[in-house]
């Protein structure tokens, strides 16, 4: 599970890394990733792993709208808007999913899904397994495409908007760019956790919480914390669900606590700047 | 917008909201009414809490806390189910001040991410502490004044009634500036010579009491609760979207939003099922956008410019077109 | 008044009250030492000018002053009370205003509001009336020159209107103290003479003593009575306009920066 939040919160901490805006509507690129994946597994039969792609790519093009329709315009605006936007966002995705589609649970099994590797003493689901490995590789991935040319303008741009238009660099695709991809990469997070969990409407505002307590347990925009926190709540999920009477009652309830716990020991969250 | 249109317009309001229930053809439409009148309080709650800037996703904390509250000092200490109301609203303004205190300095985002995980972290408490709350099975009361449905509507106006008079005091004051100026800039608040602990906290508990109160009616009114619904994000959704549609900071705007998006709700849901949560989405979406005054800003003076007039060029800079 | 010696260079300033004491205070951010043992003085009736090369540590310094930042090590006495760890509206109310770098007025009030906030939530003279509040802060919006726009939002006026409101706004709190953080950046030549002669003019009009921190100069030299010199968070000079402008080591930090 560790590694699906990870992939969650990538996307979400590379649209704060670089534009400084909270995505709320993050968790629901990745439900919506998670439905195109399970559509065309039950549409065309294709699997699951190789639709990736495809989620990424319509997820890539959602995003270019909502960036171009939605973000760009209040990238400057006070705060409470941009809450207020991709809230909303977030609430239209979700109940045109709802729509759509019912509030059914729905899932996609493979021949492959119930599978697990013995590792040890543990045995981990393939597909859990697979995830966390894709995380890690698109962690790099990422880490890797910040030495290339757009990479280098994003990370500019994410530091001194004004210096890096100085530069010359062109702003506004760059940040066009930056969505788009950390809405693929919803799209891909979305196609893994239909083999690890349910597909449904709300699961984009469930994945999208726990992103949150992520992103502020690991330190915001910072790409291996995310990678840690991610294995700290996977881990204490599964620790409290398993030894805790009614465990999965509480263990759903572990990430607010989570967040709310560093939000008040840590305003700005455990690696944020210098506050006031 | 004259003074005394303004003026003129109040006085049509309240006097329809008076006699309402007696021109109302069937008892649907008082509830229609009632509901209504509901959110209208819940949309001036928000409104007091985003006065200090303060901007709540997860208002439904309070109702759900003050629904609780009631109903259970109703079960066990018997008290008539009006004053349990009160004292529900009251509780959760207790409640709402140590919370308060504890998210002091979360800035912007953070607060409003803390506040959906105080609305879930409470609905999840409600669902496991079955031994109090009755867990997803939730608790049932009584009717309140017996399922006298005119009765409940006037004692919601007169919740509402007090609320805004609560909120044209506060405007009236020196409460005002300290409000404006902490949710401008709380830093610079400060330096001014204003505790921003005391009137953060103090703009919550205003904000509880009321939004507690209508919990407890509600939970009167409907005769039962469970978790997943006044914990629910809908409810913080509403109480979202109302007032920032109708116009934040003002007494007219959240009332509007509440009547407009209300009404329109009530049409909109016996065609489409969930169809309701999208236009409140869509509205949300449309209002940062294009009425950041909301609708209040629309009728009187503009005061943002709007949004798309101002365009991110290549060199980062903002340019406005309409200038 | 016997000094208690902390470094050689404390001027002998006799019968003049001190009105805030600096004592060896010192900030660090990360690894990053912002200000180091810094101890000086103000008097209740001088303007101190405090300059430094970028990044030596003034605006940190004055964010110690007026609470924004706690000191780590070192105490803040101001008007004879220990000040080192109240917050910043607690000093307010002592007497302590201060204007900032970036202007940040209250965009969403007018801005004869915006000095009546100040009005009403200052510690002297309290004024609890809106009416009363705003009457005086047209008062203080007259002194800086603002009348003509005390109706407009603050949002919209021009740079040095913007400054003048900062100003306005910081008096309107009736300090003992002020803290000017670079009003003059960003003005025209002319301007700056028009700011240093109102400054004086409200100085004296009101009578607080002010520490002002700038990179003109000029304005530094023509209007403070003493001059402190910070650099890498540590204070190099402290004295007479004069005596400052000739030491070596102030010289010497300058230079160095333009390499």
């Amino acid at each position: 599970m560790a590694g699906l939040y990870a992939l969650v919160t990538l996307g979400l901490t590379m649209v704060l890394g670089i534009m400084g805006i909270v995505n709320f509507a993050h968790g629901d690129f990745v439900m919506l990733g998670a439905y195109v994946t399970y559509w065309a597994y039950t549409l065309w039969g294709v699997d699951p792993l190789l639709s990736l792609p495809l989620s990424a790519v319509t997820l890539f093009a959602l995003g270019i709208a909502v960036y171009k329709f939605g973000v760009k315009p209040i990238l400057d605006a006070e705060e409470i808007e941009q809450v207020l936007l991709t809230f909303g966002i977030s609430i239209i995705l979700q109940n045109v999913a709802l729509i759509l589609w019912k509030a059914d649970f729905r899932s996609v099994t493979t021949s492959y899904s119930d599978m697990s590797i013995h590792i040890g003493y543990v045995s981990v689901g393939l597909a859990r397994l697979l995830t966390f490995v894709i995380a890690i590789l698109l962690t790099l991935f990422l880490a890797l495409f910040n030495r290339t040319m757009i990479g280098k303008a994003m990370r500019a741009v994410s530091q001194n908007r004004k210096a890096a238009a100085l530069v010359g660099i062109d702003v506004d695709k760059t940040y066009l760019i930056a969505f788009s991809i950390a809405s693929a990469l919803g799209g891909i997070a979305g196609g893994l956790s239909s083999l690890i969990m349910y597909v449904f409407p709300l699961e984009g505002a469930q994945l999208g919480l726990k992103a949150f307590a992520i992103l502020i347990l690991g330190g915001l925009g910072n790409i291996w914390g995310t990678l840690i926190a991610s294995l700290v709540l996977g881990i204490s999920e599964s620790v409290v669900s398993t030894y805790l009477p009614e465990g999965s009652g509480w263990a759903s309830g572990l990430s607010f606590a989570i967040i709310l716990i560093v939000l008040v020991l840590k305003p700005t969250g455990i690696a944020g700047t210098r506050g006031e | 917008m004259s003074v005394s249109i303004k003026k003129y317009l109040w006085l049509v309001f309240a006097v329809a909201g008076g006699i309402y229930p007696c021109i109302a053809g069937s008892s649907y439409a008082v509830h229609i009414g009632v509901v209504v009148l509901m959110f209208a309080v819940l949309s001036i709650s928000f409104d007091m809490l985003a006065r200090t800037g303060q901007v709540s996703v997860g208002h439904a904390a309070l109702f759900g806390l003050g629904a609780y509250f009631a109903v259970i000092v109703f079960q066990k200490l018997d008290f008539n189910p009006v004053l349990t109301i009160f004292v529900g609203g009251v509780l959760t303004a207790v409640v709402a001040a140590g919370f308060g205190f504890i998210t002091l300095r979360m800035r912007g985002i953070y607060f409003s991410i803390a506040t959906i995980c105080f609305a879930e972290t409470l609905q999840v408490l409600a669902l496991m502490a079955r031994s109090i709350t009755g867990g997803a099975i939730g608790i049932s009361v009584p009717p309140l004044f017996g399922g006298n449905i005119v009765l409940s509507y006037y004692f919601i106006l007169g919740l509402l009634l007090l609320a805004i008079f609560v909120v044209r005091i506060i405007e009236g004051s020196r409460l005002n500036f300290a409000f404006t100026a902490i949710r401008e800039n709380e830093s610079i608040a400060n330096v001014l010579g204003i505790n921003p602990t005391k009137y953060k906290v103090l703009s919550f508990v205003l904000s509880a009491f009321f939004a507690g109160c209508v919990g407890g009616f509600y939970a009167y009114y409907i005769t039962y609760i469970i978790p997943y619904e006044v914990f629910g994000i809908n409810i913080s959704v509403a109480c979202l979207v109302m007032p920032v549609f109708g116009g934040l900071y003002t007494v007219a705007g959240p009332l509007l939003g509440a009547v407009i998006l209300k009404i329109a709700e009530e049409f909109l849901r016996t065609s489409i099922p969930y169809g309701h949560m999208i236009v409140y989405g869509v509205i949300l979406v449309i209002a940062v956008l294009y009425m950041p005054s909301g609708i209040v800003g629309l009728v009187g003076k503009g005061r943002h410019e709007n949004r798309f007039d101002v365009k991110l060029t290549t060199q980062g800079e903002r340019k406005n077109d309409t200038a | 008044m016997k000094t208690v010696l902390m470094s050689n260079s404390l001027p002998r300033e006799r019968e003049k009250m001190i009105l805030l004491e600096v004592r060896e205070v010192s900030k660090r951010f990360g690894g990053l030492m912002a200000v180091n043992n810094v101890t000086f003085r103000v008097n209740d009736s001088e303007i101190l000018g405090l300059i430094g090369p970028n990044g030596a540590g003034k605006t940190t310094l004055f964010n110690l002053i007026s609470g924004v930042y706690r000191p780590d090590s070192g105490r803040i006495i101001f008007d004879s009370v220990d000040i080192t760890h109240l917050r910043p509206f607690q000093r307010c109310k002592l007497g302590l205003g201060r204007t900032f770098q970036i202007t940040q007025p209250f965009k969403d009030m007018t801005v004869l509001d915006n000095v009546a906030t100040a009005v009403l939530f200052r510690g002297v003279d309290r004024v609890y009336n809106i009416e009363k509040a705003r009457k005086e802060a047209f008062d203080f919006c007259n002194m800086v020159g603002l009348d003509s726009k005390v109706g407009e939002m603050a949002g919209s006026l021009s740079v040095i209107e913007r400054k003048k409101l900062e100003v306005a706004r910081a008096i309107a709190t009736r300090p003992k103290l002020l803290l000017l953080d670079e009003v003059m950046a960003g003005l025209r030549p002319s301007e700056v003479d028009e700011s240093v002669s109102l400054i004086r003019k409200i100085k004296e009009y009101m009578g607080f003593g002010v520490i002002l921190v700038e990179h003109i100069m000029r304005a530094v030299m023509k209007i403070s009575d003493r001059i402190i010199v910070l650099h890498h968070g540590e204070k190099i000079a402290d004295g007479g306009v004069e005596e400052v402008a000739n030491d070596p080591k102030v010289i010497d930090a300058y230079l160095g920066e333009q390499v």
